[in-house]
């Protein structure tokens, strides 16, 4: 599916230079389950970022469905992650102003997908998530666990065959933590290739293999035993 | 604590530096222009009010009726006559003065120069507070060939040397001499008064009817009433008494039945009479609905500056609500924030006033010339003034800062704490917006139309061609009059000029009408608008020949006129003359006789379309053409595109041979037809400044309101693009958002501009119809702006990488 070679992303600052990813080397196979983890500031994000398109690496090479992405601009990158990533976040980045089943359409908005199907595939995703009882709320009445259930079926409504979460679980209680991980767990069962940050290793263990970072380093893969 | 509050709130708005900046100048350039338009307005209210005892100082006016009795017009004057018999006859007048201009050739050492002389009585002194500066008052005028001149004229003709007693040569004829210098003549005065001169003396000879003539109205009257003095009842008897010494009325069988007569006296105050606009266009007045609305657009700009003060603050205050709601939770009070905002908001606008007040002063020459007015700031700096602009930019800052100050301290820290977005307020502010930008919508539709319908009357069918037309005036002076023929021959050999013509109507600031009461030989009677003309002037104009002919000089008989008759043995009708006269067809016209009075009896010969030599306000009047030599006012000559420089200079040559004492008056015809819509011109200045204003001030408005929003959005915005929105998208979002405001702006715009143009408009008789144009240009045009305004912030935020604003929170 990917593959990072020699990947680094510096931050340049006024006065410091952070090397937040240094000569990174990942490759990670369709449908896997990857779950990467390691202390604060260690560069998860940076990385997770970069693999979903956000930002742009500082020198390596990007190998994306067979594509060198690396040196691509905001236009067609946009246009790669729009139709293979979808993204959950630690905060769940909902829009307050739109409703459970407009955010979730919001993915379906930049696709040229006529409105009746948009509805249809919406309907779809909330059942899936069990959330189509509360299609008409707002976010801010929802529970976090709700949120991120919303976040979920937004990431997916457009059959993107990856998706990236950074710390889905970060601000949830355990139970809701649970819930969450399992939703992933089946959708990587139908197909889905998932990338996950985490500090927690509980919630690691979902994924296949765990990339350790330290320092922009990776330190280590562990492949969990096939059950 | 003040100081505290006053250092809280410079912080405050150094830390938003873009946005205060936005709010001063805004605040400082509607400030200016309301400053400005409130000057102007001021200097309009604040004519003849320099005369002493104004409220008892009246204008002699004449409301006139046609013969069923129905109001036609009102004329600023009364017969010249008149005035003299009533102030011996009415002890409640305790002084009078007419005012009678004609414009001199005054020579000095061989030198002419032009001069605008004023026929008046010896009370003017007394009566508009006059002081001489050299001379007395009591004697100045009454000696027949005295002469007054102001300080300026006494400057221009005699420089340093005393003026008083010095002898002038008047139109190279008779002799004056000058009995006193006054101060020059107040700017602010509907009056335009020249040297002084008495009655008795010759110039009045240029036109001795007005010494007897009653049915001759010329140049206004005032006079100061008695204290206590009912100004209708004086009018009442002074109309008593006219009917009973005065000539017969014209339609006295009428009043015998109880009609109304032709006519009737009435006053009106002085200080009233410059507010009388609308009358006729082009005399300079102005009118008092005018300058309502002119007032009410100087609010207008205000209030939408204020209104950007007020939105931005709310903005700005939502944006310290993280600050204010940790403060609140470690227990600050509500009120403490109110006093701190409204404190910023004070401070502001203060700064703005005082900027605003500079701008005022250094835009105010170009506006006064845009205005055609001596317009000074003086009026600023008096104590009330002052006063009221402190005491207003308090109150507005107070205002401005209460909305946004009572917004944030509403607003509870445990919906901060708790996650929610504060979005307090957002109705209200895009309602202002939406107000906003109606009123600059409004205003430049409305000064598309003014413009427009401007442009019309000028390009206007005049039934003639005006182009290449000049006119000499001052004709009817008797000492040119009796040259007049030998001056047209002598023109009429100068190279360039390709035809020359004599008459008495041409485009002209100095409106002059004769009537004269005509029956037909079908028994209908009518009062008919009388112009003399030269056989040579209607081909000369261009007029279209409706049936029959035009006058011939081959034909003798058409000229011929009997002793002292008012029509030629031949006449040529207009068209409304026509239709007046009840034929149906111009043709049917042709061969009819009409009598004058004294019975003279005259054929008409032809039938042309309506000459237009007036505004287009006024109605085209039934009109009849005779040849006329006596009543010549103009000499029309046309003359030929090229060389014209040295055509002009040739024909000044060939005036000054003729009469080398007497500058000579020459106007283009397009030119007399510019200054007629003069005061539409004002108008239409004054609005396209006050609409480049609010443009201005609303757009800037909107600029801050699009960045702060913009921001606020940021995260939104992210969302998006991580979801797959294009740089496109984004833009169009956000485009949209600021689009609709100005979009619903026009809805509320429109039909209030519509309605308000319409009015206007009937004041025209020939006017342009209304069409969706000027709304859509308005309305486009201000979305346009809007759009190149806040475009480029919009892409750059379109375009910004999304982590940034997903990081956090
Ligand atoms: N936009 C930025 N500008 C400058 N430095 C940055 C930027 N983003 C991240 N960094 C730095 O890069 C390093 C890696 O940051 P990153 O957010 O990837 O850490 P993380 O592993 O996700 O940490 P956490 O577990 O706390 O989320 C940090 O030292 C951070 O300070
Ligand atoms: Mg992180």
């Amino acid at each position: 599916m990917l593959k990072l070679h020699n990947l680094s992303k510096v931050y340049r600052t006024d006065e410091v230079e952070t090397a937040a990813l240094n000569s990174v080397n990942i490759e990670i196979e369709s449908g896997e389950f990857v779950a990467i983890m390691g202390p604060s500031g260690c560069g998860k994000s940076t990385l997770l970022n970069i693999i979903g398109m956000l930002d742009s690496p500082s020198s390596g090479d990007y190998i994306f469905m067979g594509e060198n992405v690396a040196p691509y601009g905001e236009a067609k990158l946009s246009n790669i992650r729009k139709q293979h990533i979808g993204f959950i976040f630690q905060s769940f980045n909902l829009i307050d102003e739109l409703s459970v089943e407009e955010n979730i359409e919001l993915a379906l908005l930049y696709h040229n997908i006529p409105a009746s199907e948009r509805r249809e595939r919406v309907a779809h995703v909330m059942d899936k998530v069990g959330i189509a009882h509360r299609a008409k709320h707002m976010p801010s009445q929802l529970s976090g666990g709700q949120q991120q259930r919303v976040a979920v079926a937004r990431a997916v409504v457009g059959d993107q065959a990856m998706i990236l979460a950074d710390e889905p679980t970060g601000n949830l209680d355990s139970a809701h933590g649970q819930e969450v991980m399992e939703m992933l767990q089946s959708l990587n069962e139908e197909g889905t290739t998932i990338v996950m940050v985490t500090h927690s290793p509980a919630h690691a263990d979902y994924a296949r293999r765990t990339i350790n970072l330290f320092d922009g380093h990776v330190v280590t893969e562990n492949l969990r035993a096939a059950v | 604590m003040f100081r505290n509050y006053m250092m809280t709130a410079l912080r405050n708005l150094l830390r938003y530096r873009q946005y205060t900046l936005i709010n001063i100048f805004g605040l400082a350039v509607g400030l200016a222009a309301c400053l400005l338009i409130l000057l102007y307005v001021n200097f309009e209210l604040s004519y003849d009010r320099w005369i002493p005892e104004n409220e008892r100082v009246m204008r002699f006016e004449t409301r006139m009726y046609d013969r069923g009795g129905n109001f036609t017009y009102n004329s600023d004057r009364i017969p010249p006559v008149t005035a003299l018999i009533f102030a011996e006859q009415f002890p409640e007048i305790e002084l009078y003065s007419r005012f009678l201009n004609q414009s001199v050739a005054v020579a000095l050492d061989g030198k002419a120069f032009e001069q605008r002389v004023t026929i008046a009585d010896p009370d003017v002194f007394e009566l508009m507070g006059i002081k001489l500066i050299e001379g007395d008052a009591a004697t100045a005028l009454s000696s027949p060939d005295s002469l007054v001149l102001q300080e300026s004229d006494a400057k221009r003709l005699f420089g340093d040397s005393p003026a008083l007693g010095q002898i002038v040569r008047i139109d190279g004829t008779f002799p004056m001499k000058i009995t006193g210098v006054m101060p020059d003549w107040p700017v602010a005065s509907d009056l335009r008064v020249g040297a002084l001169a008495p009655f008795s003396g010759p110039i009045v000879d240029y036109q001795p009817w007005v010494r007897h003539e009653w049915g001759s109205f010329w140049g206004p009257t005032y006079v100061r009433l008695a204290e206590g003095t009912d100004p209708e009842v004086l009018a009442a008897d002074v109309n008593e008494f006219a009917r009973r010494v005065g000539p017969a009325d014209r339609y006295q069988e009428r009043i015998d039945k109880g009609i109304q007569p032709s006519y009737e006296f009435h006053l009106t105050r002085a200080i009233d009479a410059h507010l009388q606009g609308d009358i006729s266009g082009g005399d300079g007045r102005a009118s008092i609905v005018r300058l309502w609305a002119a007032g009410i657009v100087a609010l207008l700009i205000l209030s939408i500056a204020a209104v950007n003060v007020a939105n931005l603050g709310t903005m700005l205050a939502i944006k310290r609500v993280r600050e204010v709601a940790i403060r609140k939770a470690l227990g600050a009070s509500g009120r403490q924030l109110v006093v701190q905002l409204l404190a910023e908001s004070v401070a502001l606008t203060l700064v703005a006033m005082m900027i605003g007040i500079a701008l005022a002063e250094l835009m105010l020459p170009m506006f006064g010339q845009l205005m055609d007015r001596a317009l000074t700031s003086d009026l600023i700096y008096t104590s009330p003034m002052l006063a009221g602009l402190l005491g207003g930019a308090v109150i507005v800052g107070c205002i401005c800062g209460l909305y946004p100050a009572l917004v944030a301290a509403r607003f509870r820290p445990v919906d901060y704490l708790s996650g929610m977005k504060p979005t307090l307020g957002v109705w209200l502010r895009n309602s202002l917006v939406i107000l906003q930008f109606a009123a600059t919508i409004g205003l430049l539709v409305t000064c598309i139309v003014v413009f427009m319908q401007a442009q019309f009357a000028r390009t206007l069918d005049k039934g003639f061609q005006s182009e290449q037309l000049v006119a000499i005036s001052g004709i009817s002076k008797p000492m040119i009059l009796e040259r007049e023929a030998a001056l047209r021959e002598a023109l009429a050999r100068v190279p360039g000029v390709e035809a020359v013509a004599a008459s008495h109507d041409m485009p002209d600031e100095n409106q002059y009408t004769n009537n004269s009461g005509i029956r037909t030989d079908t028994g209908v009677e009518k009062s008919l608008r009388r112009v003399a003309v030269s056989e040579e002037l209607l081909p000369l104009m261009g007029a279209k020949l409706l049936a029959g002919r035009l006058f011939s000089k081959d034909r003798s008989a058409d000229s011929g006129v009997e002793e002292n008759a008012l029509a030629s043995a031949s006449v040529i009708l207009n068209e409304k003359a026509i239709k007046d006269l009840g034929f149906e067809r111009p043709e049917d016209a042709i061969g009819h006789e009409i009598y004058s009075p004294g019975d003279v009896r005259s054929t008409i010969v032809g039938v042309i379309a309506n000459l237009r030599t007036r505004s287009a306000r006024s109605e085209p009047m039934a009109t009849y053409y005779w040849v006329g030599p006596s009543e010549y006012r103009y000499i029309v000559l046309r003359v030929a595109p090229q060389n014209m420089p040295q055509t002009l200079a040739a024909i000044d040559r060939t005036w000054r041979e003729f009469f080398p004492e007497l500058p000579i008056d020459r106007q283009f015809a397009d030119d007399a037809f510019t200054q007629f819509y003069d005061t539409d011109r004002r108008q239409g200045w004054l609005l396209l400044f006050s609409g480049g204003v609010m443009v201005v001030i609303a757009v800037m408005g909107l600029y801050a309101l699009a960045a702060l929003s913009t921001e606020r959005r940021s995260r939104e915005i992210g969302i998006r693009k991580v979801l797959g929105a294009r740089t496109l998208n984004i833009v169009q979002l956000l485009l949209w958002q600021f689009s609709l405001p100005v979009l619903l702006a026009n809805l509320i715009a429109w039909p209030i501009a519509w309605w308000s143009l319409s009015r206007w408009l009937e004041g025209f008789v020939d006017r342009i119809a209304l069409s969706p144009v000027p709304f859509l240009i308005a309305g486009l045009g201000v979305l346009a702006i809007a759009w190149i305004t806040i475009i480029g912030h919009t892409v750059r935020v379109a375009r910004a990488t999304p982590i940034n604003a997903l990081r956090y929170e």
